[in-house]
């Protein structure tokens, strides 16, 4: 089930009826009930591969709480980690590595051709991250089976995040004390509305225009695929925080409190800034179990160089199994440790705001040159695009396509941008109702309401995300 | 309690903007006489209320017949990138619900839509989202392409979803510059230095895509549409004609027979100009695009499709007496 669905709205508005109306004992085992009904609307079959998961997980995360050595946990956290990581191989990565291999031996070794199961890669990482924290003896584990599947499979954070750590949400289940509060509801229904707004109207608006010219690009030069380049940059930021502010709020309104996802990233100043805003939850998560595992920075310059790279070329891998997400880490490694060594991160935070400024547009820019590898689907195209920027002929021959379709956009990215630059970036989404107050608050959910019926792409896209 | 109020008050101050909004476009819209949201439509309502001929089709029919060299009572109510299921949509609106008289439907097809190359085509139909509640046949029409899509129309402003920016454009256009809408729907392409090196290059990039043949049999949604317009314009009394136009250097030559052979047991007079045998069209210098005559093109177009439509009128004459 996609969130930009009327089945999604439909389905929450029972969900939390039946939720606020059942008895808190027993609120668990609707809520696991949901998030399996939510993920098998997609496909049924792939429920098998989350409960496997989640058995797996259990099972290790028992055997491992018993356990004071560190070397006795180690057998079943390698059993976690090998199956949890071996789910993800076969399905993401086999037919990259087959593929690959084909072309550097000149074997041809026949291709699985699996259906990728959505949201893979998101509950692998939450569900790893409850094995690793036993395993270093930072959480205690779950022994009530229902409540950890419920952690693993929780609907609104499901296929797309933000990937929670065992440490934050699952002491939240244990709680009964889910009550239907005011605050919640408001804040949680604003963010909920400001993540459709994202999604249906400026994201699904532009990727009308990005499609149109990424899909065939040979016939555009200079600005035009410039112009598609920036655009893409604001329609993955809306897509994928239009996705976690809908997660973020729909379990606010049931009262649960998710991580924060996203803080503006493209006011960063610096790529090590960026990285700390956005999709905090994978960045967060790297961080903590792969950079410092691998020692982080406390090795020695060089260590810290190779760690930054692999760290990121992993978080590239993690997106998506072809060559362009390895170099799209690769980039963003190679970013992060030229920063690193010349320590921008600390030097442009004392100059001049003039500088700043101009050091956020560069940002914006290095970040742009990133999307190309991303949103480009080979790496010749990737070349191609990249050549069409960089051609002088016709440069500023911008094709608008349609006319309609531009001027929405326009419209409402400018209105989006200047609503974060106002309003969100001053005040925090989950205290807008006390600092804008009532009225104020609601005038602004319904004109973002009424841009989604008359400008919203309304025939539920996916969320890109959803792939990786 | 408290949230109860609270949300009682969100969604009456939501209903409240939405109808105001809605009545605000609703007024914009009727006024405007120019474009494709709408504009054709009203300005054919308004200016005409008998027609001898109704032409409509895509791009390539709003751009390729010229309603004055048809007849002086023609109209071209064409609208870009539209397939089937559209142009029967506002036919029947026009037929069942409108004040006018039709005698004949010239109805431009493409070979891709009779062979379902074109993906989503059904999906067309919700740029008719206006006549929602208006037309059942577009309700029903629309209403399929998904479980819940009835609710989205619980909101008044929802029908125009998609169309705000063109509505208030076309609006400006027509009352505030005066904009003159084109000569009885016919949009001109007149010719230009630029001409040849776009169709050169457009052959060139699209000698591949054309290279593939269509698929072997008639898609069952376009067999579905064309019947149901073909029952309409009978019950209306309305001579119903399809026809389709000539693109540059055609690849696919095949086909021609399962076409013909659909439109004869359905009685419905078929000209299929697509691989016209006249040396005329692989003039580089009468095109905008492969697909596109410009205003010369058109022209020489037009009058073959008269002369086509005439001596088929006149058989469909004879036979009658």
């Amino acid at each position: 089930m996609i969130f930009n669905s009327i089945d999604f709205i439909l389905f929450f508005l029972v969900i939390t009826t039946l939720f606020f109306f059942s008895k808190p004992k027993y609120r668990w085992t609707l809520l696991l009930a949901a998030s399996y009904f939510f993920y098998m609307y997609w496909k049924w079959e792939f429920i098998f591969l989350i409960i496997f998961s989640t058995l797996i997980d259990y099972y290790c995360g028992m055997q491992m709480s018993g356990k004071d050595q560190k070397r006795e946990r180690l057998p079943y956290f390698l059993i976690s980690l090998f199956s949890n990581l071996g789910l993800l191989f076969l399905f993401k990565y086999l037919d990259f590595f087959t593929q690959s291999t084909n072309v550097l031996l000149g074997t041809a070794i026949p291709m699985a051709n699996l259906i990728l199961p959505m949201g893979i890669s998101f509950y692998t990482f939450q569900t790893l991250s409850y094995s690793i924290e036993i395993y270093q003896s930072k959480s205690k584990c779950e022994p009530h089976l229902g409540k950890f599947a419920l952690y693993v499979s929780f609907f609104p954070q499901l296929v797309a995040g933000p990937i929670e750590r065992a440490s934050h949400l699952l002491p939240q289940f244990q709680t009964n004390e889910n009550r239907l509060r005011y605050h919640n509801v408001v804040s949680g229904l604003t963010q909920v509305v400001l993540g459709f707004f994202k999604k249906v109207v400026i994201a699904d608006t532009i990727a009308i225009y990005v499609n149109s010219i990424y899909g065939t690009y040979e016939l555009y030069t200079g600005f035009t695929l410039l112009f598609a380049t920036y655009l893409f940059a604001i329609q993955i930021y809306c897509d994928f925080s239009g996705y976690s502010d809908i997660a973020i709020g729909c379990s606010r309104i049931l009262g649960y409190d998710l991580m924060e996802n996203f803080k503006q990233p493209y006011f960063s100043k610096s790529v090590t800034e960026f990285w700390r805003r956005w999709h905090i939850s994978l960045s967060t998560w790297l961080r903590d179990y792969l950079y410092i595992s691998l020692g982080g920075n406390r090795k020695g310059k060089l260590f810290t160089y190779r760690n930054l790279m692999l760290t990121m070329l992993l978080g590239g891998l993690w997106h998506g199994s072809s060559w362009n997400f390895v170099i799209w880490g690769l980039l963003n490694g190679i970013y992060l440790a030229v920063e690193k060594r010349t320590n921008f991160n600390r030097w442009i935070t004392e100059q001049s705001r003039a500088i700043q400024l101009l050091s956020m547009v560069m940002i914006f820019h290095l970040i742009c040159l990133t999307w190309v590898f991303f949103r480009a689907e080979t790496f010749a195209k990737t070349i191609g695009i990249l050549e069409g920027i960089f051609t002088t002929e016709y440069f500023f021959n911008l094709q608008i396509k349609d006319t309609g379709v531009f001027a929405t956009l326009l419209i409402t990215t400018v209105s989006f941008f200047l609503l974060e630059i106002f309003i969100l970036r001053n005040i925090n989404i989950k205290n807008l109702d006390q600092q804008l107050g009532t009225w104020k608050l609601t005038g602004l959910k319904v004109t973002m309401c009424l841009f989604i019926l008359l400008f919203g792409v309304s025939e539920g896209s996916q969320f890109i995300y959803f792939q990786f | 309690m408290r949230i109860i109020k609270y949300l009682t008050v969100f969604l009456i101050s939501l209903l409240l903007a939405d109808q105001g909004v809605n009545l605000v476009l609703e007024r914009l819209y009727a006024q405007t006489m120019t474009g494709q949201s709408g504009g054709k439509v009203n300005y054919l309502l308004k200016n005409f209320d008998h027609l001898s001929t109704l032409s409509i089709g895509n791009s390539r029919c709003a751009h390729h017949v010229i309603p004055e060299v048809i007849s002086d009572q023609t109209y071209n109510l064409s609208h870009n990138g539209m397939t089937l299921i559209y142009h029967v949509g506002l036919i029947d609106q026009l037929l069942r619900y409108e004040n006018i008289q039709i005698d004949t439907i010239l109805l431009h097809l493409e070979r891709e839509e009779i062979f379902g190359e074109k993906k989503n085509a059904e999906k067309d139909i919700q740029h008719l989202k206006y006549f929602y509640n208006k037309n059942p046949w577009i309700q029903k029409k629309i209403s399929g392409l998904s479980r819940f899509e009835f609710i989205k129309y619980f909101f008044s402003t929802y029908k125009w979803n998609g169309k705000v920016m063109s509505v208030v454009n076309n609006w400006i256009k027509s009352q505030l510059l005066n904009a003159p809408p084109p000569p009885k729907g016919y949009v001109s392409n007149p010719p230009s230095g630029r001409d040849s090196i776009n169709v050169s290059w457009d052959y060139q990039r699209l000698s591949k895509i054309r290279g593939a043949e269509p698929g072997e049999h008639l898609a069952p949604e376009f067999k579905d549409n064309i019947e149901y317009l073909n029952a309409l314009c009978k019950e209306k009394k309305i001579t119903l004609i399809c026809f389709t136009s000539p693109v540059y250097q055609p690849v696919l030559k095949n086909r021609n027979a399962k076409m013909d052979n659909y439109f004869k047991n359905l009685s419905v007079p078929f000209l299929n100009f697509y691989d016209i045998n006249d040396d005329d069209f692989q003039s580089i210098w009468l095109w905008k695009d492969t697909y596109h005559l410009n205003s010369d093109g058109a022209l020489l177009f037009s009058k073959i499709l008269r002369r086509d439509l005439n001596q088929l009128l006149a058989e469909k004459l004879n036979e009658k007496k």
